[in-house]
C-alpha cells in the first residue's frame, strides 16, 4: 500500500490572448511531451498538469536552477467559453490551447436595412 | 553557500551602465502604444550544471525555442549560450491579455575549470530543453592513483 504524498507543483508561465472568436493559451512546459500532459475540463475549471520526464542528472550538481517539479495550473473558465470545444497542440515544450467562445459572445455585425 | 539566482544584466564592463540607461530610455519612447516592445526585457533561462567523470553537462529550459534561434559559442574554457525568443503576437485587438512569457535576447556564459574537448561538444534541443555535453579532456579527468604499500 502506498500513501499518496501531496506533491507540490510548479506553476508554468502562460500567455493568455483574447481574440475575436477564441482565447489562446500558451503554456511553457519545458521537458514535457504531449503524452505527459493532462488537460481536463470540469464544471467551470480547466486543469492542466504537465509531467516532466526528469532523468536524474548523473554526477555532481554545480548549479541547480531548473525546477524538477511537475507543472500544474487551473484556469477558471467564464461562461463565454464553450467547454466542449477545446483544442490543444504541443510543440517544443510549449502547449497551445485554443478555447472557443460561445456563439452568444462572438462579435456580430448587424446589417442595417 | 547560498545559491543566488544569476541575472543576466548584459555586459559587465564599467561603461555598460550608460548603455543600459540609453536602452531603457529608448524603450520608453519606443514602447508607447506598442505592447510587444514592452514585453522584451532582460531574461535568461534557468540552467542546471552537472559534472560526471567524463563530461560537464549544461541543461537549460528554453520552451518554444529551436536550434534555429539558439547559438553556442566556445572561447577557451568558456561556453556561451545565446539566443532570442521573438514575440510574434500582434496585439492590436482590445481585450484582456496576459503575458507571462519572457521575450527578447539572452546570453549566459559558463567557465569550465580544466576546460573541455572543443571538438567533441554535443548539443541537443528537445521539447524545449537544451542539453549540452562537454566532454572533459583526457588529462583533466580525475585519475585514481594507486597507493602502494611496501
Amino acid at each position: 500500500m502506498t500513501t499518496a504524498t501531496a506533491q507540490e507543483y510548479m506553476s508554468p508561465r502562460v500567455n493568455i490572448i483574447d481574440q475575436a472568436e477564441t482565447v489562446l493559451l500558451e503554456v511553457e512546459l519545458p521537458g514535457v511531451t504531449k503524452n505527459s500532459v493532462d488537460l481536463d475540463v470540469k464544471d467551470d475549471e480547466l486543469t492542466l498538469i504537465g509531467r516532466r520526464n526528469t532523468t536524474d542528472s548523473p554526477g555532481t550538481l554545480h548549479l541547480c536552477e531548473r525546477s524538477k517539479r511537475d507543472f500544474r495550473r487551473v484556469f477558471a473558465l467564464s461562461r463565454a467559453i464553450d467547454p466542449t470545444n477545446i483544442e490543444a497542440e504541443m510543440k517544443d515544450g510549449v502547449l497551445m490551447v485554443t478555447l472557443h467562445k460561445t456563439d452568444a459572445v462572438k462579435p456580430k455585425r448587424i446589417k442595417i436595412k | 553557500m547560498a545559491l543566488v539566482r544569476w541575472r543576466n544584466r548584459g555586459d559587465l564592463a564599467p561603461w555598460s551602465a550608460l548603455g543600459e540607461l540609453e536602452k531603457e530610455i529608448g524603450r520608453v519612447f519606443r514602447g508607447f502604444g506598442g505592447l510587444p516592445d514592452l514585453l522584451e526585457r532582460d531574461w535568461a533561462p534557468a540552467v542546471d550544471l552537472s559534472e560526471t567523470d567524463n563530461a560537464y553537462i549544461v541543461e537549460a529550459d528554453v520552451p518554444g525555442m529551436t536550434k534555429d534561434n539558439i547559438e553556442l559559442v566556445i572561447v577557451d574554457n568558456v561556453i556561451t549560450v545565446k539566443g532570442e525568443r521573438k514575440n510574434e503576437h500582434k496585439v492590436d485587438e482590445a481585450g484582456y491579455h496576459r503575458f507571462e512569457r519572457n521575450y527578447g535576447a539572452f546570453q549566459r556564459s559558463f567557465e569550465v575549470p580544466g576546460g573541455f574537448d572543443n571538438d567533441k561538444v554535443e548539443a541537443k534541443i528537445e521539447d524545449g530543453v537544451l542539453r549540452v555535453t562537454l566532454p572533459k579532456r583526457e588529462e583533466a579527468k580525475r585519475k585514481q592513483i594507486e597507493v602502494k604499500v611496501t
